[in-house]
Parts: C-alpha cells; sequence; structure tokens
C-alpha cells in the first residue's frame, strides 16, 4: 500500500469500451469508436495493444479473438485508472458480466428459470437455489492472476457479498426441505433465508476469498449493495460476513451503497474482520448533509476507516478538487485520525462515459493530493 | 360460504420472454410500437387463458403494460408526476416515486391499454389498483409526514373515478393492494384516515372489493382493518402467522396469499389447501379463495405460471374435501 495520507481507489465496474462491447458482440465497430480507441491510447501509454485490438477487430469473432480482445480490454482499463492517478487500482470488471450472474452461475446448485423486472423496462436474470448451495470453481481467480501481472499498482479484488447472493436469489431448496415440518410458512420462509445465506458465506464465498487470498491478492474488498435491504435482517448479513471470513487470514473492506446507514449499526460491530466501510456519501449529499452519516462511526465507537465516497456517479457534473479536499478534511476531523480516511467513489462508475468517470477520478487524486497539502 | 372456494390473481403478472425481448427492443430503438403493442396484447391474451385453465372465477389481465402498481394513474392524473426511481419495499424492484404537483384529477380514466376487458367480453374481471393509504405513503417526500391524511383523502377522491372507471368497462371485483398498511406500524391516525378514503371509494361502487395488506405482519392492522367498508382482506401468509388473528371474528372474505410470490418454489395443490382449510378453521370467514402472497412480477415467468395452474389444482381439490 501507499504510504501517504488518503490513499485513493476505484470501488467498482467500469463503463466497457464500445470498442469491445460491440467487438465482443460481433458487431461492426464504427470509425468513431475506432477513432475513440486511439485517442484513448495515447493518453493511457497502450498505443501498441490498441494496434493489436484493431487487428483483433478485423477478424471474425468467437474463440481465442474474444479472450484476446477482453484481456486487451482488461489492461485497457488497468491503464486508464493508473493514468487518472489512482493508488489501487482493478479493471473496471471487464472479465464479469456483472456482480450477480458471474458467481452465481460459477456455483453450484443454482438454476436459472427466466428474467425478473428491476424497473420499467429493465430486466435481471435471477436464480433459484435448487439445492445446496456450494462451491464449484474459484470465479475470481483468473481474473486477478491476469490483472495482478498487468497492474504496476496495488490491486484490490471485489467480490459480491453473500448476503447479497442470498437476497437476489430464491431460496427455493431451503423451503422445500422444510415442507410438512409443521412450521408457519412464516417461520419457514426466514429459516430458509437464513441458510441459504449462510451456505453461500461458507461454502461459496469462503473458499473463493481463500483462494484469492492464497495467489496473493493483497486486498478482497466485500460488496454488500443489499445489506439494509431488509432492515430486519442486518443481523444475518452481519452473521454472512462473518461467516465468510471466518479463519481467514487479514481483514477486508466492505463496501455499501445506496443504503441506510443508521440500520447497520449496532449490529456491525460485531464485524471483527471488516477493516474499512466504503460508504456511497457524495450522492446523499446532494440531497442533505450526506457526511453526516460518518457521526454514527463516533456515536458507536466504530474506529475503523472508511473509504470515503467523494464522487458522485449518477451525475455529469466533476466535482471540482477543491470539493474532495473539503470532504476529505471534514472525514479526517470527525474521524479524529487523518490516516482512517481512504478516497473512492460512492461505487462504480460504470453509468458514466469515459470521459466523465476520467475526469471524475483525475479530481479526485488532485482533491486528496490538497487534503494533504493542507496538513502538511 | 358466499362465494364457491376459488383462487384470483393479485397483481402485475411477469412478462413473457417474449414481451421481455419486445419492451427491451422498444427501449432501443430495434422494434417498432406497434410491434410491441401486438406482442403484449398476444401475451395478455396468454395470460387469461392461463387463469381460465386453471378455471379462476375471476380473470385480471395481468396489467402487462404497467410500469409498476402507480405508473398509469399518475400518467393519467393532472396534478401528478412519476419521479425517481424507488425500491419496492424490500425487493430488488423498484418503481417511480409518484410526485404530487397539485390537485389530483383523473383526466378521463385510465386510458387505453391499462385494462384490457375487451380481449375477453365473457370474462367476470378483477381489476387490482393501489389502495389510497399505499399510494399517498409512495407519493410522501421527506418532511411531507404532516401532509399524510389529507393525501390519504386525495388518493381516496382520485382512486373512486379511477374504479368507476374499471366498473364501467366490466371490473366486478377491485383489489386494492395496500403493502404500506403492514410494511410499518401504522397510527390510529392513518388507519383512520385510510379508513375514510375507503367510504369514499366504495360508496356506490356496483363490485365486490378487496384490501389486500402485504409484505408484513397483517396483524399490525388486525382487528381495525375488519372495520373497513370492504368485502374481503387478503393476507400475506409469508409474513403472518393466522393463529394471531383468531380472537376476533373475521366477518369477511379472506384472500389468503397461500403461495408465495416471492419464491421459485412451486406450492403443491395440498398444501394450498391445507392453509385454507386452517383458515376456516381457525378463522371463520365468510369465504376463502387463495391466491398469491403479492404481486407475481416479482418471479419469473415459468414459475408464475406454474404456480397459477397449483392454485387452479388446489381449488379443484378443496372443493371436494373442505
Amino acid at each position: 500500500m501507499t504510504g501517504h495520507l488518503f490513499p485513493t481507489q476505484e470501488i467498482g465496474s467500469l463503463m466497457k469500451p464500445a470498442w469491445l462491447v460491440k467487438g465482443l458482440r460481433g458487431q461492426p465497430v464504427p470509425a468513431k469508436d475506432r477513432a475513440d480507441l486511439r485517442a484513448w491510447a495515447g493518453r493511457l501509454k497502450f498505443t501498441r495493444e490498441a494496434e493489436r485490438v484493431e487487428a483483433l477487430l478485423d477478424r471474425p469473432p468467437g474463440g481465442k479473438r474474444d479472450v484476446a480482445l477482453r484481456n486487451l480490454g482488461s489492461v485497457h482499463q488497468i491503464r486508464y485508472l493508473e493514468a487518472a492517478g489512482l493508488d489501487t487500482v482493478f479493471d473496471g470488471e471487464v472479465h464479469r458480466a456483472e456482480m450477480y450472474e458471474h458467481p452465481i452461475r460459477h456455483s453450484k446448485g443454482f438454476t436459472f428459470h427466466g428474467h425478473v423486472r428491476s424497473f420499467d423496462n429493465k430486466y435481471y436474470l435471477k436464480a433459484s437455489a435448487t439445492g445446496p448451495a456450494r462451491f464449484r470453481d474459484a470465479y475470481h481467480l483468473d481474473e486477478y492472476k491476469f490483472i495482478a501481472k498487468h497492474a504496476k499498482r496495488p490491486v484490490k479484488v471485489p467480490v459480491t457479498g453473500p448476503y447479497t447472493l442470498a437476497d437476489w436469489s430464491f431460496t427455493e431448496h431451503y423451503l422445500n426441505k422444510r415442507a410438512g415440518s409443521g412450521r408457519s410458512l412464516r417461520a419457514r420462509t426466514a429459516e430458509a433465508r437464513r441458510e441459504l445465506t449462510l451456505d453461500i458465506a461458507a461454502k461459496i464465498l469462503r473458499p473463493n476469498i481463500k483462494a484469492l487470498l492464497d495467489a496473493g491478492a493483497p486486498a478482497v474488498q466485500i460488496d454488500e449493495p443489499a445489506a439494509t435491504t431488509k432492515p430486519g435482517e442486518v443481523e444475518l448479513f452481519v452473521e454472512a460476513f462473518n461467516e465468510a471470513t471466518k479463519g481467514l487470514p487479514g481483514k477486508f473492506p466492505c463496501h455499501i451503497c445506496f443504503s441506510d446507514y443508521t440500520l447497520l449499526f449496532p449490529h456491525v460491530l460485531e464485524m471483527k474482520k471488516c477493516s474499512e466501510w466504503q460508504w456511497e456519501l457524495a450522492n446523499k449529499a446532494a440531497s442533505g448533509d450526506g457526511y453526516r452519516y460518518l457521526d454514527l462511526l463516533r456515536e458507536y465507537g466504530d474506529s475503523r476507516q472508511v473509504g470515503l465516497g467523494v464522487v458522485d456517479i449518477h451525475v455529469d457534473d466533476v466535482e471540482a478538487p477543491e470539493v474532495v479536499r473539503d470532504r476529505i478534511l471534514r472525514a479526517s476531523e470527525v474521524l479524529e485520525d487523518p490516516r482512517r480516511v481512504l478516497v473512492n467513489p460512492d461505487c462504480g462508475l460504470r453509468t458514466r462515459s469515459p470521459k466523465v468517470a476520467f475526469e471524475k477520478l483525475q479530481n479526485m487524486v488532485a482533491g486528496a493530493r490538497m487534503a494533504r497539502e493542507a496538513l502538511a | 360460504m358466499s362465494q364457491d372456494f376459488h383462487a384470483t390473481l393479485t397483481g402485475i403478472f411477469p412478462r413473457s420472454e417474449e414481451l421481455v425481448e419486445a419492451t427491451r427492443g422498444l427501449d432501443r430503438g430495434r422494434v417498432t410500437p406497434a410491434h410491441c403493442e401486438a406482442v403484449r396484447v398476444e401475451d395478455t391474451r396468454k395470460v387469461i387463458d392461463l387463469q381460465r385453465a386453471a378455471g379462476f372465477a375471476f380473470h385480471t389481465d395481468g396489467q402487462l403494460g404497467w410500469q409498476d402498481l402507480f405508473r398509469p394513474l399518475v400518467d393519467r392524473t393532472r396534478g401528478l408526476e412519476a419521479g425517481a426511481l424507488t425500491r419496492w419495499f424490500d425487493n430488488n424492484t423498484f418503481y417511480r416515486r409518484p410526485v404530487v404537483r397539485g390537485d389530483l384529477v383523473l383526466k378521463g380514466g385510465l386510458g387505453p391499454g391499462a385494462f384490457r376487458t375487451r380481449l375477453d367480453e365473457s370474462a367476470r374481471w378483477k381489476v387490482v389498483l393501489p389502495g389510497p393509504y399505499t399510494f399517498a405513503r409512495a407519493a410522501e417526500g421527506q418532511g411531507e409526514a404532516g401532509l399524510r391524511a389529507g393525501r390519504v383523502e386525495a388518493f381516496g377522491d382520485l382512486l373512486r373515478g379511477a374504479a368507476r372507471w374499471c366498473a364501467e368497462r366490466g371490473a366486478r371485483r377491485f383489489q386494492f393492494s395496500e403493502p404500506w398498511l403492514v410494511y410499518g406500524q401504522p397510527s390510529r391516525a392513518d388507519l383512520a384516515a385510510a379508513e375514510a378514503a375507503y367510504e369514499t371509494i366504495t360508496k356506490g361502487l356496483r363490485a365486490e372489493t378487496l384490501v389486500f395488506p402485504y409484505f408484513g405482519d397483517l396483524k399490525r392492522v388486525f382487528p381495525a382493518i375488519l372495520d373497513f367498508p370492504v368485502d374481503a382482506v387478503g393476507v400475506d401468509l409469508t409474513a403472518t402467522d393466522l393463529d394471531a388473528l383468531e380472537e376476533h371474528a373475521f366477518d369477511k372474505g379472506l384472500v389468503l396469499g397461500a403461495v408465495d410470490g416471492r419464491n421459485s418454489l412451486v406450492e403443491t395443490p395440498q398444501d394450498i389447501v391445507s392453509h385454507a382449510r386452517e383458515a376456516l378453521d381457525r378463522l371463520d370467514p365468510d369465504w376463502v379463495a387463495v391466491a398469491p402472497s403479492c404481486e407475481m412480477e416479482l418471479l419469473p415467468r415459468p414459475v408464475a405460471e406454474a404456480k397459477v395452474r397449483a392454485l387452479g389444482a388446489a381449488v379443484a381439490l378443496g372443493r371436494d374435501t373442505l
């Protein structure tokens, strides 16, 4: 890790470059997208790789060509984050379809029955646990090894947490096991959710995290966007985190976004292996004083580090470095120790264009530098 | 029982994979609105046929064009706008928060496509609308709790007009979906406002009426909800234990959410009938129907279809054995 105050880090996924998306779909890649590739290549020191991308785009899709193209996309995104100046990088999750389907498809015990609506005309595939949830393969291991080999900065690997994977799945097998138990449907429903969640934690997440640690991953970030979705189950989220990390060396940052952080306390004080909260606070600041949530840590005596969300991922307005600096300095004051503050966007920047996301990251890095200077 | 033992749907039905593709295509400019509409009509026919084949007494049109429980009403109401995406209770599904901009005035009904009775003139139609309390709570922004009583009354007036518009087009049963009544603990003032709104909605309405609170324990509003001027009350069995309700005379029809609308495990007809038997034994309602515990759009379509068939089989079994 870096030796300076306010290290900067990415949190999640980035928008994939148009040439990569179209290239992997086997669609024609128009001149505009190729021009974008060349323009970014100059800024990212990706020129020779860009020539290989263009050669691949001219070949028929499928097989090794697609693997090579995706790998070059990964290197492109690593260079992008490095060029923005981040201290800790990843690759914007180029190798993953998204944060739920990828781990579920690489685990045993799940079946996809079809789409469920998210909102309007947007849908997602929701799996059923039709058997015991079990480890099948270390689904982030090859990805990590590839990124570690190509990154010039320390790498942090995001993994979707057990509570979120369970909450976004149906408990079918676990409910069915309880048929005829004489317990009420309400009681069986709750018991099934708990058992599925803890199975995912112990049988899927833990071996996956262990595989990453064994391969040398310096940091594994556990993403739990569903942590407060069901207020009555925050204790289950805590139990699942503890189960997923039980017996593993080190501690783990936990990213929770677009959630009501007041619901976490006091339950999360039992998450002894959680080293850092990564919270979405810039977005909350847009509709009030988002950074007041830091007071919760002081109120409950929670002395963990904080990955401070200083960049709103939902708007194109680019936060000025001075805004970032002030947010960092305020957090340093509330937390009473600047060493507790790390700096990141609220969440993955995949909804912003590459241009806007890059500017936000650059200003984030500049703001962190200004905060360091202010305390020098 | 004044009604035969029967089954009923309780809200928006999931779209078929064909309609999923068509609506996605519409958003991305790959298909025309006419194509998407044709797919939607065909899918609606399938949902109606599914209910007929399962022997349902009342049919819904599946509400396959409804973007959420509130949207057609929001779009057709002067004084309302569709606002920010907001989580639908504790689900990984979202609705657009209705934003109140002025007095609520329904602009001539729900509009074409909101309620497709013309697809089957012989059906006995059921319509699912938001309840006035849930509508008001969904529209409530930060710092607007003080406006709640007036909002519930205003949404009651709005829904009175909407219900009459549907009744004129053949609706014979109305369900008013009220998850907010049981998701937290409503105050006495909230319950009084809701009850008054139902007086407004149901007075003179020539159709059966059902209030269905779900995603929470009916005990939170029990027995007060039995005073609401409706013919039947629904209960979400995934969140409610019936033994907590049995101290009061249940002098209404009971729609039993015995099929889990949030789990892909398909219940057996025997399971469903055993829930109905328990309800009859414990509560002695005027009549019992079996139903999903909430809208089924939280399930993939093949699962929802299997659950409809299970409900139909349960009714066939229950008519002989209950």
